[in-house]
């Protein structure tokens, strides 16, 4: 009677530990995978862009019968740009859901988060957190898009030896992702030969920088470089078009939103900035003119930067879920990773794409302007 | 000095806001001594509404402060009536009415979200259009809006002092504050005068939110966040006096913007904080006493 009932309990255990293990968090047949979106809040557009690019190479890959035969499900949680309900969310995605992989976004939820990722061994895959410091954050943290560091070179040269602009004033939001653009952006200026005459931050919940562009405008600085996202953008923007600040704007990797063009209408007219190549007026691949079709005939609009990002990271996520599954490997949370990092090159609509061991990524990088309250590459005006 | 002069001028735009929503709580709570901070959410739910009517229904600016109105005097005096009435019946002492109130303003504040939607709203393209340059006087810029927002501050508080020292409602409300027994002695019906105040402080904060919406686009919590810089300047101005608040204001504005001259951007609140404690410290009572 002993024996049984610890046999019973031993099954038992097994049962429980097989049931709680992420290992088989899904359905056979059916991967629920996670995403820390800011779908509330001031930068809620990012969260409602980069969903509608998952939604739509979920809907690709599943259509076609799934990754390998897995069907790709999507559970989002809102982290609305605070760093603690991220913390909140994505705990809520490893103890409840137990979902071994999540799209995450902001730098700020990405610091938050990266320990928890790494404790529970749940891959993030981010498509629009872009500070440099986030290299090597976690071994199971992965960016396919470049960070700032890559973009801030590239413009500050085209900005500096191309348009011959000397001096610059950065206002940075005081957050982790504008403190570290400022310096980033200080430091590579130095680097160029140029000066930097005025640096002004701001509080992460300013709604009124014209102190700050007061100060900068004072030292009549040849460019501006802006560190900041969101509806803050556009204020900043509509701020500087009041006090008469003629200075050339430089911006960030992400300002390839609404705001910018519509909230900051006519004051974001010749602002430059670099971003990943896409232009969805002219896709540069077959891949790409599809996505763009599917994006138009669902939504209604030609899909930005940030969808595109996350329907690049969508689509690396369903060709690593097929690889496993034709290894007939488990999917968990390391064998995602060790896909991800042995994989080779991933084929995405902004090129090739190879992941570093330190999780960054490098592609083709462009130079973005807006020209008659459109994005367009500084290329084609 | 242009660059003093001009942060000068942004200061008392800034200062103009924090005045704005200020001054209907200041009004509220030295006439019924209720610390109304539901004031804030009241006042987003306004702004809401000013950028739905015009923006979504197309019924103009007017039209949208008119909805405003009506929504922040209801939502004031249904706060009085309904709550905050009963509370003080059942447990004088005021704090659970802070608790109440706070709760109220949660839930107004999530309720706009369900209603409108938590994304940023554009207050600016919606209502007036596209950034234009400012108007120059000499080395200093002032775009239009912030020239607006000043002459609607000094408006208000000019209208409310008028109101306070010349009408009889005014008077009723200035001798409720006093005392509140020596008025209901005379014949004051207090708990009339209390809602009357409910409804004009409502009132006269209503265009607060839409400033700041304005200035910096409109979410749920920008009605929230503006009642901390207005709770502090209410007591630092001096609690019952509208000069009081609307100085304290103007210097809270003009020591933020300022202060960027000698300190570094990240230390303003820091400052403007320090300051506020020194005052409250030194002059416990305010800048000035009171009301009016």
């Amino acid at each position: 009677m002993r024996q049984a009932l610890v046999r019973l309990l031993g099954k038992w255990l097994v049962s429980a530990a097989i049931a709680t293990a992420p290992v088989t968090s899904h359905a056979a047949g059916e991967l629920t995978v996670g995403a820390l979106f800011g779908m509330t809040g001031p930068s809620a557009s990012y969260g409602d862009q980069q969903s509608k690019g998952v939604d739509i190479a979920f809907a690709e890959i599943n259509g076609a019968g799934g990754a390998g035969g897995t069907i790709l499900k999507l559970k989002i949680e809102d982290h609305g740009g605070v760093a603690l309900k991220g913390v909140l969310a994505l705990n809520k995605l490893a103890s409840v859901d137990k979902v071994p992989f999540v799209f995450t976004s902001f730098t700020n939820i990405i610091s938050a988060t990266a320990s928890i990722g790494t404790r529970d061994k749940i891959v993030m895959l981010n498509g629009g957190g872009t500070a440099p410091t986030l290299a090597g954050l976690s071994p199971y943290l992965f960016s396919n898009v470049p960070l700032e560091n890559y973009h801030i070179r590239n413009e500050a040269t085209y900005a500096n030896k191309k348009l011959g602009r000397k001096t610059l004033g950065i206002l940075y939001v005081n957050d982790a992702l504008g403190t570290a653009d400022s310096k980033t952006m200080e430091q590579t200026w130095k680097d160029l030969g140029g000066q930097v005459v005025a640096t002004q931050a701001a509080a992460t919940d300013a709604t009124d920088f014209t102190g700050q562009l007061t100060q900068i405008w004072a030292k009549k600085p040849d460019a501006i470089y802006i560190a900041a996202g969101g509806q803050q953008v556009a204020t900043a923007l509509n701020q500087k078009t009041e006090l008469g600040i003629t200075s050339q704007i430089l911006g960030t990797s992400f300002w390839t939103i609404p705001e910018v063009l519509h909230s900051a209408k006519g004051a974001s007219e010749g602002v430059i900035f670099s971003t990943q190549q896409w232009d969805p007026a002219r896709p540069s691949s077959a891949d790409a003119k599809k996505f763009v079709e599917a994006f138009q005939a669902k939504y209604g609009t030609q899909p930005l930067g940030n969808s595109a990002a996350y329907y690049a990271g969508a689509h690396i996520l369903g060709d690593v879920i097929t690889a496993l599954n034709q290894a007939k490997k488990p999917i968990t949370g390391p064998n995602i990773r060790e896909e991800l990092l042995h994989h080779g090159t991933f084929q995405t609509i902004f090129g090739p794409l190879n992941f570093a061991p330190d999780g960054t990524s490098s592609m083709p990088l462009t130079l973005m302007t807006v020209k008659n309250d459109a994005f367009v590459p500084v290329a084609n005006q | 000095m242009d660059q003093a002069l001009q942060l000068l001028v942004d200061g008392l735009v800034e200062g103009g806001r924090i005045a704005l929503v200020a001054v209907g709580f200041s009004l509220i709570y030295s006439v019924t001594r209720t610390l109304h901070l539901a004031h804030g959410a009241i006042l987003t739910v306004a702004a809401y509404l000013v950028w739905w009517v015009t923006a979504k229904l197309g019924g103009g600016l007017a039209g949208g402060f008119a909805v405003a109105a009506i929504a922040v005097v209801l939502l004031g005096v249904a706060h009085n009536d309904l709550l905050y009435r009963r509370i003080r019946e059942a447990s004088p002492g005021g704090f659970m009415i802070v608790v109440a109130s706070l709760a109220t303003g949660i839930i107004i504040q999530n309720l706009a979200g369900i209603v409108f939607g938590f994304d940023t709203k554009d207050v600016r393209t919606a209502t007036i259009g596209q950034a234009t340059a400012g108007l120059r006087f000499g080395p200093v810029v002032l775009p239009a809006t912030n020239l607006i927002t000043l002459a609607v501050t000094l408006a208000v508080f000019a209208v409310l002092g008028w109101l306070l020292m010349r009408t009889r409602t005014g008077k009723q409300m200035r001798a409720v504050q006093d005392n509140p027994q020596l008025a209901r002695v005379v014949g004051i019906r207090t708990p009339r005068v209390y809602a009357v105040t409910f409804a004009i402080g409502s009132l006269v904060s209503m265009p607060a939110a839409f400033f700041i919406g304005l200035n910096g686009g409109l979410n749920t919590t920008i009605g929230f966040d503006a009642m901390l810089l207005a709770l502090i300047v209410v007591f630092a101005g001096g609690i019952g006096s509208l000069m009081g608040t609307l100085l304290a204001s103007f210097a809270v504005g003009v020591l933020q913007t300022m202060s960027l001259l000698v300190i570094d951007s990240r230390w303003q609140d820091t400052v403007t904080f320090s300051v506020l404690l020194l005052l409250v410290t030194l002059r416990p009572r305010g800048l000035l006493g009171k009301l009016a």
